[in-house]
């Protein structure tokens, strides 16, 4: 596109008149705009196209297709024209250094606006490096790297967000493959629905296609350990350990948790705490196993109907495929050593319910993260940086972090102290309205796919200046592979086709990575590796 | 160039001409050219006269129609007269040509010749003849600016981006009002 400026402001963002001889329809919200300043480069983002007319009555005018060929030709364009708003996000001081900045003012009347170009984006998101700029996707107007910058996406939460189908999941295996080739953080990725670590089954244009997992890209780095063997095994994963849960490590908070799945009254809640309080740590095998339900609970001071109808309830728990009566080793403190030697861990969960899932995300969650606060207050009083970064990656992140629950769960809480323990999470969820709005604008780096329901897109941007732009592009997203990205890791909000997930990306991941021609590819296939 | 008639009215703004020969007149919207001295002076022909000699006495009908009236009498062509005024656009002085006006009218008397191609190429090559008509006040300055851009075009090296160049002219010049627009630029297809 090309155009020339002739109004704005630096609150409502900056006009363009479109040159007549451009199609307004190649003109896209989201669209990633140059506007040449005298002494400035203004980068922008198309935010807004709207038809205007030099005179209003203009607009409502009707053209004679024979005998106003002519008018029409000299009006439409240029009296009648259409009118990209953009929105200027950074600009570089042509006689400085070269940075680009936030802006600070606007582009003079006439300045000319023109689509970016591949130096532009470069100049902008970076080039792909092994280290520190990943490239996501490529705008959708050209065939260029955008980049994230990954030290920056691990500083702070990341969500990525869209409706089910639109590629979260695909672009979040691409976002955790960078992170891990290069070794910006260790992952820790609870895997509801066993699509990261191993081979996973996909719906392909002609029928069903097989992607690789994580560790078939790094096996030497990634560690799949499961919570439903069974189904590992039949689906032909290679674990690495199955991982259980002792009826000891439950407390009533967890279970507390699960409130949306149990529906515990105020009642129930209580008798958790008591029991806790009377039995210890073994008080939820003890109310499993009574039988005497009326002698259980005279002997606690408790009422007896309402600890069956907790009993009914929590016997939901002793189902799940992980729960024993002791775990036979620390899982926990496996994972830990996995992390701390730069292993990345992959949790998979079978076919275990959501109940399980969350359960399980809770424990192990809280326990990780209190070992990564002690072991960062034992760096900073030894006067060292932290330990490696961790990045928890949890699907439906919003399980976790519903406004009723963020202020207690340890996610609302890793959430909101960001950074400090070097522990981050890369939340992945459909619907951003069942997500705190407070952990939402705690979110560093935000991606998005398309979102089409107005609470959802809202809540998104919750915490984010100039939103009516980004709105815009939000509900102009295609249902597969389009996202846009705003905030930390990236310098100015932008619209990409994200990155295809496939054997080109495959190949790029272990290509820097295979010294002396070993085919690692080959090597990670289904038959070739013995664990 | 053969002169096409004499100066026998003349103004800073306009000037009338007596044609050379009955019907002998420059066509409404040609350009015209007038030597005054060390000037050039262009107009565009706006209006055409035909009338008896004798202003007091208006020609009676004979029921013959032309030209064959004329034939049977003679002397009719020496009783009728041609005149053409012409609206002042610009002039020359010496290489350059000015698209204001002139700071004397052409003198009684002169000849009027039509306009040479190169010339009306460089008078009309921007459209800052049309402010000059639209303001002139004329009944017929639409008619009058429809006649000259389609006289400008043909000397014009791209006929279809010279009309819509003068069109966008015309556009700034009767600001909203697209009726009047619309009804000149149906002139020119
Ligand atoms: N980056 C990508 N590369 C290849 N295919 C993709 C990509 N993103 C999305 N897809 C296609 O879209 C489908 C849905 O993507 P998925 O990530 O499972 O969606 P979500 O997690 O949002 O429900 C995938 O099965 C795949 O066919
Ligand atoms: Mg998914």
């Amino acid at each position: 596109m090309r155009g020339k400026v002739f109004r704005g402001s630096l609150s409502t963002g900056v006009e363009v008149k479109l040159a007549p001889e451009c199609p307004v329809e190649d003109v896209r919200v989201g669209n990633f705009v140059v506007v040449e300043g005298r002494r400035h480069r203004f980068f922008c983002l198309v935010a807004d196209v709207k038809l205007e007319a030099v005179y209003p009555g203009f607009l409502t005018e009707t053209f004679d297709l024979e005998e106003d060929r002519l008018a029409q030709e000299i009006l439409v364009g240029d009296s009648i024209f259409a009118n990209v708003c953009l929105q200027p996000v950074l600009m570089v001081d042509l006689e400085g250094d070269g940075i680009p900045r936030a802006v600070k003012t606007i582009p003079p009347h006439g300045a000319p606006a023109r689509s970016a170009t591949a130096q532009d984006v470069g100049l902008i998101f970076g080039a792909p490096d092994d280290k520190t700029y990943f490239q996501i996707g490529t705008p959708l107007e050209m065939d260029v790297p955008v980049c994230v910058n990954l030290k920056r996406l691990v500083e702070r939460c990341t969500g990525v967000f869209g409706k089910a189908g639109t590629g979260k999941t695909f672009l979040t295996r691409v976002l955790l493959a960078g992170i891990i080739k290069s070794r910006q953080a260790v992952n820790l990725i609870f895997d509801a629905h066993n699509e990261y670590g191993w081979e996973s089954k996909s719906e392909g244009e002609e029928g069903p296609v097989y992607v690789k997992g994580l560790k078939q890209l790094f096996p030497s780095e990634v560690k799949i350990y499961t919570l439903d063997e069974e189904s590992s095994q039949r689906r032909g994963c290679k674990y690495d350990g199955v991982i259980y849960v002792g009826y000891d490590q439950i407390e009533p908070e967890d279970i507390i948790l699960l409130n949306n799945l149990l529906n515990l009254n105020a009642t129930a809640q209580e008798h958790l705490f008591l029991l806790q309080k009377k039995l210890g740590a073994a008080w939820l095998p003890h109310l499993l196993a009574a039988e005497d339900m009326e002698a259980f609970a005279e002997s606690l001071g408790a009422h007896s109907g309402a600890l069956q109808a907790l009993k009914r309830k929590l016997e939901r728990i002793e189902r799940l495929p992980f729960i024993r009566a002791r775990a036979p080793y620390d899982a926990v403190q496996r994972l830990l050593d996995d992390l701390e030697a730069g292993r990345h861990v992959v949790l998979e969960f079978g076919g275990t319910p959501t109940l399980g899932y969350m359960l399980v995300v809770n424990i192990l969650t809280k326990r990780i993260h209190e070992e990564y606060v002690r072991r960062t207050e034992e760096h900073i009083a030894l006067g060292k940086g932290g330990p490696r970064p961790l990045v928890i990656t949890v699907e439906e992140a919003h399980r976790f972090l519903s406004p009723q629950l963020a202020k207690e769960t340890i996610f609302g809480t890793i959430a909101r102290e960001m950074r400090k323990f070097n522990v981050t999470l890369l939340l992945v969820d459909q619907r951003t309205s069942g997500i705190d709005s407070e952990v939402m604008s705690q979110i560093g780096t935000k991606i998005s796919c398309k979102l089409d329901d107005e609470a959802d897109v809202n809540n998104l941007l919750s915490g984010t200046t100039n939103t009516g732009g980004l709105k815009n592009v939000l509900f102009s997203l295609d249902y597969k592979q389009q996202a846009l990205i705003l905030g930390h890791a990236v310098p100015m909000p932008v619209v990409v086709r994200t990155r295809n997930y496939d054997e080109e990306f495959y190949r790029a991941m272990v290509a820097s990575r295979a010294p002396g021609g070993v085919d690692w590819l080959r090597m990670a296939s289904r038959e070739d590796i013995e664990i | 160039m053969s002169a096409l008639g004499e100066v026998v009215a003349s103004s800073t703004r306009e000037f009338t001409a007596e044609a050379r020969e009955l019907y002998g007149s420059p066509a409404f919207g040609s350009f015209v050219r007038v030597t005054a001295g060390e000037q050039v002076i262009y107009g565009v022909v706006y209006n055409i006269v035909t009338e008896g000699v004798d202003a007091g006495r208006r020609p009676v009908a004979f029921g013959t129609p032309w030209p064959q009236v004329a034939q049977e009498h003679p002397q009719l062509t020496k009783l009728l007269r041609t005149y053409f005024s012409c609206l002042t656009l610009g002039f020359r002085q010496g290489e350059r040509i000015y698209t204001y006006l002139p700071p004397f009218p052409p003198y009684i008397h002169s000849f009027i010749e039509e306009c040479r191609r190169e010339e009306i190429k460089e008078l009309t090559a921007r459209p800052h003849y049309l402010a000059h008509i639209l303001k002139s006040g004329l009944v017929v300055a639409d008619q009058l600016a429809a006649a000259a851009i389609r006289q400008a075009c043909a000397v014009q090296p791209d006929a279809g981006e010279y009309i819509r160049r003068a069109g966008r002219e015309l556009r700034r010049l009767l600001t909203g009002d697209l009726e009047r627009l619309k009804a000149i630029l149906r002139q020119l297809e």
